[in-house]
């Protein structure tokens, strides 16, 4: 068993505290598990599935739907490229076959040393730098071959450690407010939005 | 309905009642709607769209899912425009475009809602032209359902049933967009006792049921409804064949009983009847073994066997016989007190409450008790007991149903109620005015108050632990009556007929007809005295179709008692009982006879015969008439109609009950007994849809029982005679030695799982596996640090003790042991049946 | 236009992007921050807050631009009720909330408390894109310097509100920019939009209690609307269409970037061509098409460049400002491609509930692809039309439609567009096997 490593599992706690209902946490403490790992093991899944009171079966279904959460491993560097739309127009698509060229690898694919993990991705919000790509979810943009080369050859070298975290880091900004709500207005609140939840269900019985 | 509301379908104006979805309404009112996802007993989901038509709204009329809204009044609705129809078969094309169309190959052919959809509503041909999508070929979920991805429609009935309905979410949709398949987490099967109803309700041939995989195409079948038997909820079914054998059982829905829903172990407990474990003939024993011979001859050995009896004044007594039809069990007991002359006739093996807890209360239906605000429950695991009944509960829990339990230790009923923390004996104490602890007092005393307060308030109620004897239940039932005179009670029965077994007399000290019986029992009353009898004297005992072996029964007792006995058994299985017994008559198993049976309600419904019977296997209404016939008895009736002629003459209960009445339409969920005047069992069944559970109306033949139409004049309403059952005092005994004699003790709850193995589960192939060893459930401080390996002794005050393996349990109360009984039933011999309770201590081996 | 030319259009939500750590809680008070908050909390009451937002008719900037006062006017009374701020900006080519979010998150953040006290909610979420983690970042330190100053936590400004504000990471989906897919979401589940009727945010939302989702530009509008005023705000714009608006301009233009502009006052042209703004046509190339309002919304021609960036005069004309993202393509572009390339994009982000979206997405990529390798044939025009009729029936807009949410009647946008004012093109690729492009 490996699930989280201590610092972890009080973040994940932490983290808990933060919603009314604990299943909100789940997507969190994913992007948590895979902070600790570079992707969601089963291990991990099976403790968050425990932290937040649901099957592991559950929470394998919702991290499947979500694009950021992998339950296989992917290199340290995941490398997506946008092509969508305004990239495409500014040769998003020339630059992804530059990058598979470069790699070696086709989109979804992890290059042998466990480094990259290219993707072909949608619209990453940075179009006013098109073509722009994101590695582990950091911005870079325009980028051109030469460019391009020169990022993969940076991480690579460990140049970019300080800009770039592993795969998997996603908030380096760990809350430091507490909930400011009472124990009791947090219970108050759980009772309140239990009665809702069952009155949405019954919303729906036939 | 007063408060119906009417709306306009096609430009008709209709009825409605008030919250109703417009598919429901429509159906209702002879407009059948397309659709996939919706289910008329699951919440709705509207996701697949089959079943858009157009609603009016504010900004006119707009397509809309008919199975997510419910009507409004003055809603105005079109079912057939050229819109709605292009939309319909749009939706079709879709469906069509990834899926892999190799309807020859499919179990689901001939009976595929996806196909008979897209033949009635779809397009004429696929325009598709492209690659679909791949997966690999059937994955098993579990060790009873395969999944094929390619033709999954995503329609989220499976994953619902199992989330929503079940409370089972170990299926789940995975990926996301057109990658969405269902899947489980790696390496956690779909272990849910209910996971057979998904492939029920597939409605494409995506779930497939190992023991139907590739048995029959549906245009093969025939089908029967009749009542399932594996347990004393008595399902509605349908039981089907092909070629002889029987090849499934799909649930029926009846909205008194299962709607629709079966558990894995009744829906897959036909592999028995199939199975090479079947007795096929009459065996006798001889010095090298059992060999066969024909039923003359095994006849005439039983009619020695009993004049023998008779005339060395050896007492003979008869045990089993509660999973027989109501026929079957009164045949056999007309055989034992008419024919034989002896009063030691004992259906109740499981150790089932007394005569006059049955005879003296009402009997709430499981309706009654659904539709309550407030449901009370203290027996044991109803999950484990009773599977549909929990199905009933979590939707009623949906529904805002309000579920209480009264239990000492966290059942699957838990999970959707309130527990208070008590056992039963505490709970007895409790009522007949012993002080508890304020907080649970007063929980209690609220609870109480709240269903005082009911216009017809109900109590399930059942013996919490085999590890006791049920005279607590008795205690709890005569002082919740004299506290709430109207409670009426939902019994926790166990083996399927065990009901019926109580108004056909096989029960010791009465006759059917709820007479009491002066006949000769030597002092015994119930199952252990009878075989104490048997295991201190010579007697003859038949066996009638009980794995005594694999029982709630000590196991000493039972071998103390076959050794000491000469043994008939009358058996469908070979188990334990066969293998010792001097006479084995084969019997007939399910789906091969025709009869009645009575459920824990006192519901009494048909059981079709489907298939011949196996071999030489008979009857057990023939096998006693033949054995009275051979002692020179003419017992009469061999028609199992006709015995049922016989029963309604002979019981008041029974009186104005037809056979064909209860094979009709109207009454096909059957008649509840003692007829009450409000006549609760009368709730009307919903028209057979045959995408709701696909496979019924498909099916080409219709067996003899089962018919969805015709009307029966007869009204089984009641009269003063059998409105009421006869007055049967309450007078259980009060307090005896129900605490531990000195501290440190544990008290031992033993309780028995679905999947309690026994021949019937032997004889199944695909879940025989499911049976697991027995294990004892202990408190982490019950247990000392330095324990060792997996095993532990449990040892009684009077040195007995056994040997089983341990697990922790955080919920346990420190001073008790959850004994769940497995493979090994031999740990079971440290439960004294006759104690109020058994106390144990814990030691390391 | 003259007189207006010289009216000086104040930035509301982009002023401070530019300055130096912009994203600073000391860059935010020293230009005003929280001065709105404190006023809100200590000088007016949530009527007062939600009746100028109602006079400064801001529309919503998530997309389906829903008067924001209205919208919190609708909220259901309850014990109960939340906030969320719907930060998941994943329409294509829409990068204004990413900007505000990264520059401006303690604008974003007082925007959210103030509204959370007009509209009385116990608590507040900002979901945010899971792929803007340095967003994330700011917006966290952003919600920890806050409740440092007092403008979060127990008793705001000695003002007796008090108001726990989370930050709520996404995982990668479009859907969950759907404001039900996003509720859903939060609660910890696959990103399914909900049915409306009857889930209604305002009325059954995030766990089933009443809830406001409001947008990140919405919410950006609100401090100002506050400190000045909701007439000033309806006094900038034409007609409905009132305050400002930031574009998110992008593709073949010289500059692309986000620009807010006074609503109504400028076209299509002016913001693509003014050199303060796109600096016109990349290499000065003609305008072959332009989609007006993020990919779900239908395509323009050269014809509408002088329609006005008004939400009504957008929407008579057949299409919609949507996000706010506008795409311009240039006559070297290759139509088919482009269509073909939003169809994969809804493809690939259809959540799979409803059938028509999750099969059709696929199959009309699939017809979408074959026609632009040259694969296609005559006939596969009508059954591209007559699949995206199932979809979306009659092919109008707004769009009706056959699935749960709007996703599944934006497929067919582009993909109709583009065989409506291309069909020569779609064709020239179905009779000369290939590209005219070159691809
Ligand atoms: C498929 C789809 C995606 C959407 N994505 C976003 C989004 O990324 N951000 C957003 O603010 N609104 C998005 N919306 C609109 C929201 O559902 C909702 O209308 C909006 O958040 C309300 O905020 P507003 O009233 O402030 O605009 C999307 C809608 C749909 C149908
Ligand atoms: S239209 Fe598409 S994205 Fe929207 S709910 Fe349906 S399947 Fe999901
Ligand atoms: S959407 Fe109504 S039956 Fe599926």
């Amino acid at each position: 068993m490996s699930g989280f490593n201590p610092e972890m599992r009080t973040r994940a706690e932490k983290i808990c505290s933060l919603y009314p209902q604990v299943r909100s946490a789940l997507i969190p403490l994913c992007h948590l598990a895979q902070e600790q790992a570079g992707y969601l093991s089963e291990d991990l899944m099976e403790e968050i599935a425990e932290m937040v009171g649901v099957t592991p079966a559950e929470v394998y279904g919702t991290a499947s739907f979500y694009d950021m959460l992998h339950t296989e491993p992917v290199g340290k560097y995941l490398v997506g490229v946008c092509t969508n739309i305004a990239c495409l127009l500014q040769g998003g698509e020339e630059l992804l076959e530059h990058a598979e060229a470069k790699l070696g690898v086709a989109p979804g694919g992890t290059t042998e040393d466990g480094m990259f993990t290219l993707e072909d991705m949608e619209c990453i919000a940075h179009c006013n730098k098109a073509p722009a790509l994101q590695v582990n979810y950091r911005f870079f943009g325009p980028v051109d071959e030469e460019s391009f080369d020169e990022l993969v050859d940076d991480l690579r070298a460990g140049r970019l450690v300080g800009d770039v975290p592993s795969h998997g880091t996603l908030i380096r900004e760990e809350r430091s407010a507490p909930i400011a709500l009472s124990i009791d207005e947090v219970l108050a609140e759980r009772a309140l939005s239990d009665a809702a939840i069952a009155q949405r269900k019954a919303q729906v019985q036939s | 309905m007063a408060d119906e509301i009417t709306f306009i379908l096609d430009g008709k104006e209709l009825r409605a009642e008030p919250g109703e979805l417009i598919i429901a309404a429509a159906e209702r009112n002879g407009v059948y709607i397309p659709r996939f996802c919706y289910h008329p007993h699951m919440p709705s989901v509207g996701v697949c769209r089959m079943c858009l038509v157009e609603v009016k709204g504010p900004r006119g009329f707009a397509l809309s899912p008919s199975c997510y809204l419910p009507v409004t009044p003055g809603m105005e609705v079109v079912t057939d425009s050229p819109k709605v129809k292009k939309a319909q078969n749009g939706v079709l094309e879709f469906l069509l475009v990834n899926h892999p169309l190799d309807c020859p190959v499919c179990d689901k052919g001939g009976e595929c809602p996806l196909q008979d959809q897209v033949l009635s509503y779809g397009p004429g041909e696929s325009r598709f032209v492209e690659e679909k999508r791949h997966f690999e070929k059937p994955i098993a979920l579990s060790s009873l359902v395969y999944l094929d991805r390619e033709r999954c429609i995503q329609c989220d009935r499976c994953t619902r049933f199992a989330s929503e309905v079940a409370l089972d979410p170990l299926i789940e949709f995975v990926g996301r967009g057109d990658h969405t398949e269902v899947a489980t987490f790696p390496d956690h099967p779909f272990a849910s006792y209910f996971s057979g109803n998904t492939v029920q309700i597939c409605p494409v041939g995506a779930l497939t049921a190992k023991p139907y995989r590739f048995k029959a195409r549906p245009w093969d079948l025939d089908q029967s409804e009749s009542t399932c038997t594996a347990c004393s909820l008595g399902c509605r079914i349908s039981v089907q064949s092909s070629r002889g054998e029987i090849t499934r059982y799909l649930g029926v829905d009846s909205e008194a009983v299962n709607h629709s829903w079966l558990c894995d172990r009744g829906r897959f407990g036909y592999e028995s009847t199939n199975s090479d474990h079947r007795i096929v003939k009459p065996l006798l024993q001889g010095r090298d073994g059992a060999f066969e011979v024909s039923w003359k001859e095994a006849l005439s050995k039983v009619a020695t066997l009993i004049h023998n009896a008779k005339k060395n004044a050896t007492p003979v007594a008869f045990i089993g016989g509660a999973k027989f039809s109501n026929e079957g069990i009164y045949s056999f007991v007309k055989l034992a007190r008419e024919a034989i002359g002896t009063g030691l006739i004992e259906a109740r093996v499981e150790g089932d409450v007394s005569p006059s807890l049955i005879f003296g209360t009402n009997s709430a239906t499981i309706n009654q008790v659904m539709d309550s605000p407030l449901i009370v429950v203290s027996s044991q695991d109803l999950k484990e007991a009773l599977p549909v009944l929990y199905l009933r509960l979590v939707e009623a829990k949906r529904a805002g149903a309000r579920i209480v339990e009264l239990s000492e230790i966290a059942t699957e009923i838990s999970k959707i109620s309130e527990r208070i923390s008590i056992s039963q004996l505490e709970l007895a104490q409790y009522l007949e005015g012993k002080e508890i602890d304020s907080s649970r007092s007063e929980q209690l005393s609220k609870v109480l108050d709240e269903l005082g307060k009911l216009e017809s308030p109900s109590f399930v109620l059942g013996r919490a632990s085999y590890g006791s004897n049920s005279n607590v239940v008795e205690r709890i039932s005569a002082s919740l009556l004299s506290k709430v005179p109207n409670m009426s009670f939902l019994h926790v029965m166990g083996s399927a007929n065990v009901r019926g077994a109580y108004e056909m007399g096989a029960v010791t000290g009465y006759s059917y007809g709820r007479v009491e019986s002066d006949l000769p029992t030597h002092g015994a009353n119930g199952v252990i005295d009878i075989l104490e009898l048997a295991a201190s004297r010579e007697i003859l005992l038949f066996v009638l179709d009980e794995d005594l072996g694999s029982s709630t029964l000590p196991s000493d007792l039972v071998n103390r008692a076959f050794e000491m006995s000469t043994v008939v058994a009358v058996a469908s299985l070979t188990s334990q009982v066969t293998n010792v017994a001097d006479v084995v008559l084969p019997v007939v198993a399910s789906g091969e006879y025709d009869g009645t049976t009575t459920n824990i309600e006192g519901r009494v419904t048909r059981i079709s015969a489907r298939i011949t019977p196996k071999g030489l296997s008979q009857e057990p209404s023939v096998i006693a008439n033949e054995i009275a016939r051979e002692i020179g008895v003419d017992l009469g009736k061999y028609e199992s109609s006709e015995i049922f002629q016989d029963i309604v003459a002979n019981c008041l209960t029974f009186s104005n009950l037809t056979y064909n009445m209860l094979s009709s339409g109207r009454f096909a969920d059957g008649v509840v007994v003692p007829l009450s005047s409000t006549e609760v069992s009368l709730k009307k069944r919903r028209k057979l849809d045959p995408v709701a559970t696909p496979g019924l109306l498909s099916t080409e033949k219709v067996g003899p029982a089962i018919t969805y139409i015709a009307e029966e004049d007869a009204k089984p309403f009641a009269t003063e005679q059998n409105r009421r059952p006869s007055a049967v005092s309450l007078s259980p005994s009060v307090d005896v030695d129900i605490n531990p004699s000195r501290p440190g003790l544990k008290r031992l709850v033993v309780e028995k799982p679905l999947y309690a193995p026994n021949s019937q589960l032997d004889a199944s192939d695909a879940m025989k596996e499911l049976a697991s060893e027995a294990v004892a459930f202990v408190s982490p401080s019950a247990i000392d640090s330095n324990f060792e390996g997996s095993s532990i002794i449990l040892t009684r005050d009077d040195g007995k003790r056994v040997e089983v393996g341990y697990a922790i349990d955080d919920s346990l109360r420190e001073d008790v042991v959850k004994l769940r009984i497995g493979v090994n039933y031999d740990v079971l011999n440290i439960v004294d049946p006759l104690a109020n309770a058994t106390f144990v201590t814990l030691g390391d081996k | 236009m003259d007189e207006n030319a010289e009216r000086i259009v104040p930035k509301i939500v982009t002023s401070r992007i530019g300055l130096d750590g912009s994203h600073t809680l000391e860059t935010y008070l020293a230009t005003g921050g929280y001065s709105a908050l404190r006023k809100a909390l200590t000088s007016m009451t949530p009527e007062e807050i939600q009746a100028e937002v109602m006079t400064s008719n801001l529309l919503g900037r998530g997309g389906a631009g829903f008067e924001v006062g209205r919208k919190w006017s609708m909220l259901k009374n309850s014990p109960l009720r939340y906030l969320v701020v719907n930060g998941d900006e994943s329409e294509p080519a829409t990068f204004k909330d990413h900007m505000l979010i990264e520059g401006d998150p303690h604008q974003l953040v007082e925007g959210t408390i103030i509204t959370a006290y007009a509209v009385g909610a116990a608590r507040a979420f900002i979901y945010i894109r899971g792929e803007f983690a340095l967003g994330l970042e700011r917006v966290q330190r952003a919600i920890d310097e806050a409740y440092t100053y007092g403008a979060l936590g127990r008793n705001i400004f000695g003002s007796g509100f008090s108001l726990d504000l989370v930050v709520h990471p996404g995982a990668g989906a479009y859907i969950c920019g759907e404001e039900t897919a996003l509720i859903e979401s939060l609660e910890g589940k696959r990103g399914y939009p909900r049915i409306k009727p009857p889930f209604f945010p305002a009325v059954i939302g995030l766990y089933g209690a009443p809830t406001i989702v409001n947008n990140v530009e919405s919410m950006s509008n609100i401090p100002w609307i506050v400190n000045n005023g909701g007439a000033a705000f309806a006094s900038l714009g034409i007609g409905r269409s009132t305050g400002t608006r930031i574009f998110a301009l992008a593709g073949h233009v010289n500059r692309p970037g986000n620009y807010e502009v006074e609503m109504a006052k400028l076209t299509f042209r002016d913001l693509v061509y003014k050199p303060e703004y796109g600096g016109g046509m990349r290499m000065g190339r003609g305008v072959k098409a332009f989609i007006p309002g993020g990919v779900s919304a239908p395509w323009f021609g050269p014809d509408q460049l002088d329609l006005p960036l008004a939400q009504d005069d957008v929407a008579k004309a057949g299409s919609m400002l949507g996000s706010g993202s506008i795409v311009m393509m240039d006559d070297h572009t290759c139509m088919v491609r482009a269509a073909w390339r939003i169809t994969k994009f809804f493809n690939r982000e259809s959540c799979g509930q409803c059938t028509p979206c999750r099969e059709g997405s696929g199959w009309i990529e699939k017809m979408m692809r074959r026609i632009e390798t040259g694969a296609g044939r005559e006939s596969d025009l009508d059954m591209l039309l007559d699949a995206c009729d199932n979809i979306a029936p009659g092919l109008s807009w707004p769009p009706a439609q056959t699935t749960i949410c709007v996703l599944g009647p934006s497929i067919p946008s582009s993909v109709v567009a583009g065989i409506r004012m291309f069909r020569d093109e779609f064709l020239i690729h179905i009779k000369e096997g290939g590209c005219p492009y070159g691809r």
